[in-house]
């Protein structure tokens, strides 16, 4: 071997000057997502409280057929799927910026919940998830008690 | 996927224009990912704008110059405190230049789950003729 000191996994320069490119320019230009979260899609915000969380994510053009929602212990998984334009035959493509096909993302959430408590709803091409708290995660208030 | 979505990402802010910045109301104003594509009878623009409905968005032309914007009321959750926050919400807001002359009669535009469509007849001037080739 003549470079035994290389690793298995090789830094690329090109790469690495790439990923720097994008995250620079989407930080310049005001783009919606954090620079270091482009790959994940969707993109989500959680909120959280006491009696559970509040999850949002864009998915605009998802069928609510083609989209699945589903927890294990903490672990929230959205899975789905967008169906590509139909282009008519003899038809042109003069920009294509939409994403389509697959995604699946898992996030996980600070406590567990109450899976029979969930619920998703989508509209206007935001899902919505509510995911309450499980009941044994709440957290308990104690008296103090003057002694 | 992956890839392919992050290369969408970086060139959802390409096109902003520079008076999205000067308008009178506050808030965040972003530029909807679009598809543009032509067939023999129409320009199709579909653009993705989560959060906005038929009554929300403004599809309008000015000789050749499209503009669609969109309205978005974000949500607050009260009693909520928030988590995480990988995407804002803002109005969307985009102008193009189109290549034909439009048929400005027969524009339809239409919003299902968060995506614009916005269909332009071609005008019958700018439509391509064909023309046979006879052999002799």
């Amino acid at each position: 071997m003549f470079f035994p000191h290389v690793r298995s996994s090789l830094w690329e320069p090109l790469n690495e000057i790439e990923r720097l490119r994008r995250s620079l320019n989407a930080a310049l230009s005001g783009s919606r997502q954090e620079p270091s979260l482009l790959a994940e899609f969707p993109a989500v915000n959680v909120w959280t409280s006491d009696e559970g969380a509040f999850i949002t994510a864009e998915v605009p053009g998802v069928d609510c057929g083609d989209l699945e929602a589903s927890v294990i212990n903490q672990t929230l998984t959205i899975t789905g799927r967008r169906q590509p334009i139909e282009v008519a035959d003899g038809g042109r493509l003069h920009r294509q910026e939409r994403w389509e096909g697959e995604f699946s993302r898992s996030l996980e959430l600070p406590f567990r919940v109450d899976p029979a408590g969930l619920e998703a709803t989508i509209s206007k091409g935001v899902l919505r998830i509510k995911a309450p708290r499980a009941a044994e995660e709440k957290p308990r208030k104690i008296k103090v008690k003057s002694a | 996927m992956t890839t392919r979505t992050r290369e969408r990402e970086s060139e959802r802010s390409a096109v902003q224009s520079p008076e999205v910045l000067e308008r009178g109301k506050t808030g965040r104003v972003y530029v909807p990912l679009t598809d543009i594509y032509e067939t023999a009878d129409d320009i199709i623009v579909v653009a993705d704008m989560p959060g906005v409905d038929d009554k929300s968005v403004d599809v309008t032309l000015e000789k050749n110059v499209l503009t669609i914007e969109g309205v978005v009321h974000p949500e607050i959750a009260e009693s909520y405190t928030k988590a995480l926050c990988e995407y804002r919400v803002g109005d969307y807001r985009r102008v193009f230049i189109l290549p034909n002359e439009v048929d400005r009669d027969g524009i339809q535009a239409s919003v299902k789950n968060g995506v614009l469509r916005v269909v332009l007849p071609k005008s019958s001037e700018a439509k391509v003729k064909r023309i046979k080739v006879k052999a002799q």
